[in-house]
């Protein structure tokens, strides 16, 4: 059974986490959406994603790592070379995962 | 909400189907959780309950090692709401699509929303030519990942201390190997490329840098005013 302590931290984190989901997710049902901004929107899913992959990939560790050594560098120029010769997200994503599991059993990186 | 039309069953097998991949990708994180969460000394039931509530992969992993150094409830709850204010980005990137839903609708897919169901659904919500997104996609996105990072936080769980790190194997690639292969197709112009170049230089930057996410929003805000300008200045040169 969960314990009431950690209830209470559980609900209240989940509070925390909701109101940020729901906080902006209506405005543009509420407000015209200044043009500025509507212009600026256009590049925030490229930026996430951005910021979702560079970090993960040139310090996997939380510092930067050597491009030589850096073994998730070198599974996502794999990633990257399957995905434009075949087009195939999948086979792209699985080669690169094995080939980076492979230069960790080869390597010990 | 009304009763599903065809069409919005289609937008909900589209939405497990586009998911998949990052639902995949999240596996190895919702196991690693639950393993730390029950190190750290919670419960199954409670470490079910945090994936389940508050189904927020980082902050998850945030609070169960906070526990385990002795941080009480305030600094855990504020911390989650710092992490997660990202999220606030991710709403606002997704309202024009959601505009004529009703509140209800938009609270209630709001619950759901990842970075990985918010990609997913704003990069199907541009490549269609509707101006208004299908809620019934978003909600298959987040409901896809909700499933998953539910069924591997209990794996984790019970495996507890038997596994000790999932993430170690190598696995923890298919997440950024699979948002690359979702980056890359929308890298169409130069302008694009440029925005991706800064949000990656000042993502790493302030992750390697700076604790918890603001690397995110610090990448957001410097990719979208390099846009901005760009698109801006190349209005003006044709004018």
């Amino acid at each position: 059974m969960p314990r009431p302590y950690y209830i209470a931290m559980i609900l209240l984190m989940a509070v925390a986490t909701y109101t940020t989901r729901v906080g902006l997710i209506g405005v543009a049902k509420q407000f015209q959406i200044h043009p500025v901004l509507k212009k600026a929107l256009d590049y925030v899913p490229v930026s996430i994603l951005a910021a979702l992959v560079f970090p993960a990939v040139l310090a996997p560790s939380g510092q930067l790592e050597s491009p030589v050594t850096n073994v998730y560098l070198w599974g996502s120029v794999i990633t990257v070379a399957v995905l434009l010769t075949t087009k195939r997200q999948w086979l792209a994503i699985v080669l690169g995962v094995a080939s980076l599991m492979l230069m960790r059993v080869f390597f010990g990186a | 909400m009304h009763k599903p039309t065809p069409d919005d069953r289609h937008q909900f097998r589209l939405g497990v189907a586009k998911t998949l991949p990052l639902a995949l990708g999240v596996l190895p994180f919702g196991l690693a959780y639950g393993v730390i969460a029950i190190q750290a000394g919670l419960n199954i039931a409670e470490t079910m309950m945090m994936s389940l509530v508050v189904f927020a992969g980082a902050s998850q992993f945030m609070a169960v090692v906070m526990i385990a150094s002795g941080a009480g409830i305030p600094l855990v709850v504020a911390s989650t709401f710092l992490v997660n204010l990202r999220h606030l980005v991710m709403g606002l990137s997704l309202s024009p699509y959601l505009a004529k839903l009703t509140s209800r609708w938009q609270r209630f897919v709001a619950f759901s929303m990842t970075d990985e169901s918010y990609i997913t659904t704003v990069t199907h919500y541009r490549e269609t030519p509707e101006e208004q997104g299908s809620p019934y996609f978003m909600l298959a996105s987040g409901g896809s990942i909700y499933v998953v990072w539910a069924i591997a936080s209990l794996v984790g769980a019970l495996a507890g201390h038997l596994i000790s790190d999932p993430l170690k194997w190598g696995i923890d690639f298919a997440m950024p190997a699979a948002f690359l292969t979702m980056l890359l197709p929308q890298v169409t112009s130069r302008r694009v490329a440029a925005v991706v170049a800064m949000a990656a230089l000042v993502g790493t930057a302030s992750y390697v840098l700076i604790p918890g996410k603001w690397y995110i929003i610090l990448a957001v805000v410097s990719g979208t005013l390099t846009g901005v300008i760009l698109e801006t200045l190349a209005e003006r040169r044709e004018a």
